[in-house]
């Protein structure tokens, strides 16, 4: 399974979104704001989730607003952490 | 710190005044200004009865029985005795730190539970005498990240007059996420977060909890952090107990629960339940202490700072 696909299935489970399938979700749709609605408490889970299945380190994440900017970005980021991913 | 009047978003009073204020304190110390204090008093009372208004939707629901005219009472007295927590702060700052005065009997306990490795999640409200609490907190034996705007401090802060202000690190909570990301990594380190529990800066989820009899909207995030953090949660309140003195206490309110064997949600209501009990009850022993000064449960919204 492609990363971002991944990251969908996980977001949409874990931050417990209604009425959101990952095919509804494009990469570059900006996860915040306008684009999926997330907010900064939702961030914070993320991060905790990257950590948990990942093993990524928060303080990898001091441009945050750009990480959180996409699935895509998300998924660039966790690929420069663990290449493997 | 002014006040600020929620609808107008202006801070009550003038920068000469508060220049007359700074003034006063270098010629006469604190008694000066306190007595200059009276003089200004009428011209509030009389003239701006609007700063009274502010302080009705709380003052009704602390004093419940109270008729309007005893109402009008307690809010004078409650202006005092917020002026007299802002003359104390720029005190602070004309005559230094060390110029307050801090009653802590829990300091040790409270310094203790700060050494512990893992994160601290501190929480400090709009009552009494926070900001002198703060500023006499200078054996913090971890680094202490304020999620608060430093440019809201201004250079005339007091903070900034004592120098204060660089023994914190800044976290804005206008950055990228609220800053709450940052807030997360600080906690993980191990580091001392502090936030206002009672009021939100910037934009962010709310929780709602009975305060005072009835519901009211309390910042989510410092609860959240707390438990995504895996961090201990603190709640600090001062009262001024007199001239440039401060009384301190701490609540530690993750005492004997398991945030980990509750969801997040579940784990930021308990927290947010004991925060909301112990300031009730700090209201409830300092009712003049109490600086939200606008609706807190209603529509007015929150001032800026």
């Amino acid at each position: 399974m492609r990363l971002e696909d991944e990251l969908k299935e996980m977001l949409i489970r874990e931050l417990k979104l209604v009425d959101v399938k990952p095919e509804d979700i494009k990469d570059e749709d900006p996860l915040f704001g306008e684009g999926l609605g997330l907010d900064s408490l939702d961030a914070v889970e993320v991060v905790v989730l990257l950590q948990k299945n990942y093993g990524i380190e928060v303080k990898g994440m001091e441009n945050n607003r750009e990480v959180f900017s996409s699935i895509k970005a998300l998924a660039d980021f966790v690929r420069s952490k663990k290449p493997q991913a | 710190m002014r006040p600020v009047n929620a609808k107008t978003g202006k801070a009550y009073g003038s920068a000469l005044g508060y220049g007359i204020f700074h003034l006063a304190i270098r010629l006469g110390g604190v008694r000066l200004a306190y007595a200059l204090l009276y003089l200004v008093l009428p011209y509030y009372l009389l003239i701006r009865p609007s700063v009274l208004r502010v302080q009705m939707p709380y003052l009704r629901r602390r004093f419940p029985g109270l008729g309007r005219w005893a109402l009008e009472r307690k809010a004078a007295r409650h202006l005092v005795s917020f002026a007299k927590v802002l003359i104390d702060q720029a005190a602070a700052g004309v005559l230094g730190p060390e110029s307050l005065k801090p009653d802590f009997p829990g300091q040790q306990a409270f310094y203790q539970l700060a050494a512990q490795p893992r994160g601290l999640v501190l929480l400090t409200s709009h009552v009494g005498a926070w900001l002198p609490a703060m500023a006499t907190l200078d054996r913090m034996p971890k680094p202490v990240h304020l999620m608060m705007d430093r440019e809201f401090l201004g250079g005339g802060h007091f903070f900034e007059l004592a120098g204060i202000a660089d023994r914190f690190r800044f976290i804005s909570p206008r950055g990228p996420m609220g800053g709450v990301v940052q807030a997360l990594q600080a906690l993980q380190q191990g580091g001392c977060v502090s936030a206002m529990g009672d009021r939100q800066l910037g934009q962010g989820r709310e929780l709602s909890q009975a305060f005072l009899g009835d519901e009211a909207a309390f910042p989510a995030s410092p609860f959240y952090l707390a438990s995504a953090g895996d961090a201990g949660m603190a709640m600090l309140l001062a009262h001024r107990s007199g001239p440039l003195q401060v009384a301190i206490e701490f609540h530690a309110l993750d005492e004997g629960l398991d945030l980990t064997a509750l969801r997040r949600e579940e784990a930021a209501k308990a927290l947010l339940e004991r925060y909301a009990a112990c300031l009730e009850g700090f209201t409830a022993r300092h009712p003049e202490a109490w600086y939200n000064f606008y609706d807190f449960w209603g529509q007015g919204a929150p001032p800026a700072d």
